[in-house]
């Protein structure tokens, strides 16, 4: 070989070289460049990660979640309204269900809620419907909407029994806010009223977790508020 | 012997070291340089270049392109500038260079030769550089890079070799001279000095070229760095669902930058990212808020499966921890023993991580059982749900920006330095 026969071959060994892995990695990231733009593929092929939402149980059924849509939208719990709470008529008018699959609706929260007894034609919480309250309020985990579901016996004239259950759930309403001071109660809790015409619970629903226990029946149990923590998304 | 070894053996060991450095730099470099679209993907390491890993071999390459001794300019480019492109460059000059004197045996000048010892130096040095960082700072050895490191050995062990029979060479020519017996072999020239700066420059120039040619074509991340927005809600002062902490026991005098730390304390990456922010020197120049998202079905209703059983456990002992300020050394702890609580959870069921909590932390059993510290969590999960965030851990967040992901890890030093350039990463 010439002198400079080794000189040149090793040039071009060395450029060649070079010049091969520099175009190699060029192309590799103007590649990624272009993945980078055009959205890369693995994304579609990658599993999708969920979105951080509240929690939704099996009793979310469309029933249970139309009368849930029906309180939120219509009676103030978008936090925009400017009036809180249902009127009975159109839960009725709504829902459409009877007062027996309206009850049932909420058989399953039957661990998760407190039924608040009021005394004969009061609305003042006493300091076991309080304490219950805050077992309750305690229960969030992660439920998105506290339904309050206030009602009234069947003594007395109608009026009287709607603005009486209407006080009720205003009770209710105003010991959170005066207990927790959140911001955001307006957005959370959601009153329904049924005075003594919708709903009425029967004496089984003294079993439930109660206030006042040991003296309830079938007037007593309507003279109340049921409370509860909903894990439903809408 | 010395004369073969002169001859053949020592510039053909210089090649192949060469060549293998090179492809190992290579291999390397193309890994770094896929991940440029800000997704993860499979690294090809192994000891074979090019070649993929078996699935989950491929940690030690993956911590060593997330540490801050993979690259260089990490403020100035997404990623910054991976160190294996010089590597591309000296590799390929050494394996030139090597050719040529294998090419010219007696040929090649003595300045050829003892040039090309000296500067096999270079690589061999920086090879043991990064290993003792692999050892010390990342404690796991990645295998391309210790493919780099075996080129960088055998070309300087043929480097050693050549200059060693060149020295021979030179006491036995003397020697025969002296002696003047049977003709010897027509001595080496000496050369020209005035190569030796024209070599320096030829390795300086193509040590230079892949890095431009890298650096030029490097697509540009400002867009997408700025893409996951605000959150709607961040943590205020008053708000429970965060937990101050100060995650590192250095006090840096400027004005620390707000940030929240969505994290599970049993998440590697979790644990990654932490350790890369307090490597990078950036922990210490934050104020901290940390929310704790265990990615666990019994205390998370968006958990659907137990990606981290024990976690919720992990999560109150923390809560509880807290107000002895020893939160963060709980953190610490569960980083630390992370591989035996997840295999300990999974084996034994995720009650046995209470055993390990209460050997460490005695005292907080009851508390991590009572209502309010579930509470306490709840509001922290809460966080995530207020935000419409993905359920996933870790998540960063400056003051109300959140920083995407994939930004956490290659892109880290880049991103947070554009999204706020008052936090400096440390100088290595």
């Amino acid at each position: 070989m010439a002198k400079s026969g080794p000189i040149v071959v090793a040039f071009l060994a060395g450029i060649g070289l070079l010049t091969g892995v520099t175009l190699s990695v060029r192309g590799e990231v103007r590649a990624a460049g272009e993945r980078l733009v055009a959205g890369a593929s693995d994304e579609k092929s990658a599993p999708k990660i969920a979105t951080a939402d509240d929690s939704e149980l099996s009793y979310c059924t469309p029933e249970f979640k139309q009368v849930l849509a029906r309180v939120i939208h219509a009676c103030g719990l978008g936090g925009t309204e400017g009036r809180r709470g249902c009127q009975p008529a159109d839960v009725k008018t709504l829902a459409s269900i009877s007062d027996e699959e309206f009850n049932k609706l909420f058989t399953p929260l039957r661990e998760r809620a407190a039924v608040i007894l009021f005394n004969d034609g009061q609305d003042t919480l006493d300091d076991e419907a309080k304490k219950a309250l805050d077992e309750r309020w305690a229960e969030r985990k992660g439920a998105r909407y506290f339904f309050v579901v206030a009602r009234a016996s069947k003594t007395g004239p109608v009026d009287f029994n709607q603005a009486l259950s209407h006080k009720r759930a205003n009770s209710v309403m105003f010991y959170l806010a005066d207990q927790y001071k959140d911001p955001d109660l307006d957005k959370k809790v959601g009153l329904l009223w049924l005075g003594k015409e919708f709903a009425q619970l029967d004496e089984t629903y003294c079993k439930w977790n109660v206030t006042h226990t040991g003296r309830c029946n079938g007037e007593d149990i309507n003279r109340s508020a049921f409370v509860s923590w909903v894990d439903c998304r809408l | 012997m010395w004369n073969r070894i002169g001859r053949w053996i020592a510039p053909a060991l210089m090649v192949l070291g060469a060549l293998a450095g090179l492809a190992f730099a290579w291999s390397s470099t193309l890994d770094y340089s896929r991940h440029l679209d800000r997704q993860v993907h499979d690294l090809r390491c192994g000891f074979v270049p090019g070649l993929a890993a078996a699935p989950g071999a491929d940690e030690g390459c993956r911590a060593a392109i997330y540490s801050p001794y993979a690259a260089l300019m990490r403020d100035k480019i997404w990623g910054g500038v991976p160190i294996s492109l010089w590597a591309l460059g000296t590799f390929s000059f050494f394996a030139a260079f090597s050719v040529y004197l294998l090419l010219s045996g007696r040929n090649a000048s003595r300045y050829a030769v003892k040039t090309a010892s000296f500067l096999a130096i270079g690589p061999f040095v920086v090879s043991l550089g990064m290993a003792y960082l692999s050892a010390t700072r990342l404690g796991t050895f990645c295998k391309t890079c210790m493919g780099i490191y075996g080129g960088s050995i055998a070309l300087f062990s043929g480097a050693v070799l050549g200059f060693l029979a060149l020295s021979r060479e030179t006491s036995s020519f003397a020697a025969d001279g002296e002696r003047d017996t049977a003709p010897a072999p027509p001595a080496r020239a000496v050369g020209r000095l005035v190569l030796v700066p024209g070599w320096l420059a030829l390795l300086a120039a193509a040590a230079l070229t892949p890095p431009l040619a890298y650096a030029k074509s490097v697509p540009n991340h400002d867009e997408k760095i700025a893409a996951c927005g605000k959150i709607p809600k961040p943590i205020t002062g008053k708000s429970t669902a965060g937990m101050k902490a100060s995650l590192t026991r250095t006090v840096s005098s400027a004005t620390r930058t707000p940030v929240t730390l969505m994290i599970d304390p049993l998440c590697p990456s979790c644990r990654a990212l932490h350790r890369r922010l307090d490597t990078e020197g950036f922990l210490e120049q934050m104020d901290t808020t940390m929310v704790l998202f265990p990615l666990d079905s019994s205390c998370n209703w968006m958990v659907t499966r137990d990606v981290h059983p024990g976690a919720c456990q992990i999560a109150k002992a923390m809560l509880c921890a807290e107000p002895k300020n020893q939160a963060v050394q709980v953190l610490e702890w569960a980083y630390d023993q992370q591989e035996l609580l997840i295999s300990t959870a999974k084996m034994q069921g995720a009650s046995a991580i209470d055993g390990y909590i209460e050997g460490s932390f005695p005292g907080l059993g009851a508390c991590m059982k009572e209502k309010a510290t579930s509470k306490k969590l709840e509001d922290m999960l809460r966080f995530a749900v207020d935000n419409q965030l993905p359920v996933s851990t870790p998540q960063l967040f400056l003051g109300d920006v959140h920083v995407c992901d994939e930004d956490t890890d290659m892109g880290l030093v880049y991103s947070l330095h554009k999204l706020a350039p008052q936090l400096k990463a440390r100088s290595f």
